[in-house]
């Protein structure tokens, strides 16, 4: 009975069913080829990226439904920073969602905007620019640099950035004050606060990190398709924040971890790509992915109630 | 709970005019300065039927945030509506009836499932609905398979119906005069209207006099759902097909008026007549820059400056909240 109890175990099979799924996916052709584990790799690793930022931000007791459009900010960014060279480029899409998310965090901590319509709008606004910037159209790249970034095999290179961003994350949360700071800050904004942490500080430094990251994982996606383009990243904030609930993040703050949120964005990677091979239409994608949510945070909304602050 | 979140009964001078319709005033001399086809009859009918479609989808929304919650699923259900009334081939009497109600229903279907997850449920309002908006939209692709909509027996009467221009005012700015004054007297005046502000002001305090918190959420978030739809079906019969694909984003839009209206984040403040000369300026402000070629993406960056210009305003003006 124990083992049915244990963290790892509800995490692999209940919540979310990750290892049920992966059973059933079985019995769909194609599914553990090498070919298709890697598409999924591809999938779900700018994602990923995302999500890690997302997860930090909520961590925080905030949230960020900027991160698609500063996503595809990011991959527009790189591509037309190319011709200054790779390191240029990375560094200008990483920096541009670090003022991004700047903006966001003095906007939800100096003006005490609710951070979900704070990103709405910021979200909005850096849509609209790139769209602006790009007269929406695609920016295309050839450098053969960049491509080979956006390739990698068996292992795709974005993979390993994922890994190693998931490795980050979670020793910055774990095993530094830093890490505990942002829980507490989540967990109590005025307690935190009493207890001499800088609160305004780390929020804004959350939504830096989660800007950032939107911004690389911007630059791997337009590496992998060899276009920048400034309409990417409409479901991102969904599936990001679907990933960090399942991950045992909740929309009030103080609780989440990465490791979960990873497992979560496995479980929807996996979902997506099964309906892919089985040839279902994206709008059944975009039907499940929101349904997923909608499910998600009424299942947040009932376990606040059921044990309140 | 103090007086100040309550509607007053007697109508003042500063009820009617408020500092957004002076805002108004001032955008439009300002527009009629930068060009002289502003002014011009054809051009104030265009900026009023584009005010008016999201104008009623906005209304919506404002019921909702003064009860203290965020109705994103909007603009889907505006994309529901205008494609169901279409699918359903608006022909003869019954018909136009048939077409205008079902989209109206399924409206007040899904606005009542939000509010159940929201006030039932205790789900965050924004996460859930935008959740249900893409449930919605990835529904109504399913549904025409991502095909164009034509309707194949699309009537007279149904187009009739938003053509007709009594006194040269297009008819679905009469539809949204009344829809504004309706819900500025139920509002204004009934027990149900009150108990919304009371919501938004303090659910605590609310649930504690023995408001029915629930029901009365949920209410909002129907009248939300059907007011969306009406919108939907206006454009059905407005432009008589659609790609439902390039159809939507009018919840951000709605939003933006909303809040510029100076309905506030955390409910219990905001009318109904304030969001629609918020309306308005936006209209006006599209309309300027669509006649200075300034194309949509530069409109959605002014769009996300103005609710950031206005969401920051009323929270210095409210002294933080």
């Amino acid at each position: 009975m124990n083992a049915l109890a244990s963290p790892i175990f509800i995490r692999l099979f209940v919540k979310p069913p990750l290892v049920p799924l992966l059973i059933v996916a079985t019995f769909v052709n194609g599914f553990w080829s090498v070919g298709n584990l890697r598409t999924l790799a591809e999938a779900v690793s700018t994602d990923g990226i995302v999500v890690v930022g997302m997860t930090i931000v909520m961590i925080a007791g905030g949230f960020d439904l900027s991160v698609g459009a500063v996503m595809a900010m990011g991959g527009v960014a790189a591509v037309v920073l190319l011709p200054y060279g790779i390191v240029v480029s990375a560094v200008g899409a990483a920096v541009l969602g670090g003022v991004s998310g700047t903006l966001s965090g003095l906007l939800v901590t100096r003006l005490r905007i609710n951070p979900f319509i704070a990103t709405l709008a910021m979200m909005v606004m850096v849509r609209g620019a790139v769209l602006a910037y790009t007269d929406t159209r695609p920016v295309v790249s050839l450098d053969d640099t960049f491509l080979a970034l956006g390739g990698g095999y068996p292992v795709p290179y974005a993979f390993m950035a994922l890994i190693a961003v998931i490795a980050l994350a979670y020793l910055l949360l774990n095993t530094r004050p830093w890490g505990r700071h942002v829980y507490a800050v989540g967990a109590d904004e005025r307690a935190a606060a009493m207890s001499g942490l800088r609160v305004q500080l780390l929020k804004t430094q959350c939504y830096v990190i989660s800007g950032s990251l939107s911004g690389i994982a911007g630059l791997l996606l337009a590496a992998r398709l060899g276009t920048g383009s400034p309409i990417i990243g409409e479901s991102t904030p969904l599936t990001a924040a679907a990933a960090a609930l399942i991950g045992g993040a909740s929309l009030r703050g103080g609780e989440g971890s990465v490791a979960g949120a990873f497992v979560g964005l496995l479980f929807i990677g996996c979902l997506v790509n099964v309906m892919n091979i089985l040839g279902v239409p994206s709008y059944y994608q975009r039907m499940t992915i929101g349904g997923l949510l909608f499910a998600l945070v009424v299942t947040d909304g009932m376990l606040m109630r059921l044990r309140p602050r | 709970m103090s007086e100040a979140v309550l509607p007053r009964r007697r109508v003042h001078v500063t009820d009617v005019v408020t500092p957004i319709w002076l805002v108004l005033v001032v955008v439009i001399v300002i527009a009629a300065l930068i060009s002289d086809r502003f002014l011009s009859p054809g051009n104030v009918a265009a900026v009023l039927q584009q005010g008016v479609i999201t104008g009623i989808v906005a209304l919506g929304m404002t019921v909702v945030l003064v009860g203290g919650e965020f109705d994103l699923s909007t603009g889907a259900t505006v994309m529901m509506a205008a494609v169901v009334a279409l699918l359903l081939g608006p022909d003869g009497g019954v018909g136009i009836a048939v077409a205008i109600a079902v989209p109206l229903l399924i409206g007040a279907g899904i606005g009542a499932v939000n509010g159940l997850a929201v006030y039932r449920a205790g789900a965050n309002s924004i996460v859930a609905t935008i959740g249900m908006q893409f449930l919605v939209i990835g529904a109504v692709l399913a549904l025409v398979s991502g095909q164009h909509v034509r309707a194949d027996a699309i009537g007279e009467t149904f187009t009739a119906l938003t053509h007709a221009r009594p006194l040269g005012v297009p008819l679905p700015v009469f539809v949204f005069a009344a829809l504004v004054a309706a819900l500025a007297i139920v509002m204004s005046q009934t027990v149900f209207g009150r108990h919304i502000y009371a919501i938004g002001g303090d659910v605590e305090a609310a649930t504690r006099a023995g408001i029915p918190v629930a029901r009365i959420g949920i209410a909002t978030y129907v009248i939300s759902g059907v007011l969306a739809a009406t919108s939907g079906v206006l454009i059905a019969s407005l432009v008589g097909h659609l790609d439902p694909t390039a159809i939507g984003g009018y919840e951000f839009p709605a939003l933006t008026a909303v809040v510029l209206g100076g309905t506030s984040l955390s409910g219990g403040v905001g009318r109904p007549a304030d969001t629609a000369g918020a309306i308005l300026v936006i209209a006006v402000i599209t309309n300027v820059m669509t006649i200075l070629n300034y194309q949509y993406p530069i409109q959605l960056l002014v769009q996300g400056m103005v609710l950031t210009g206005a969401v920051a305003f009323y929270s210095w003006r409210r002294g933080g909240a």
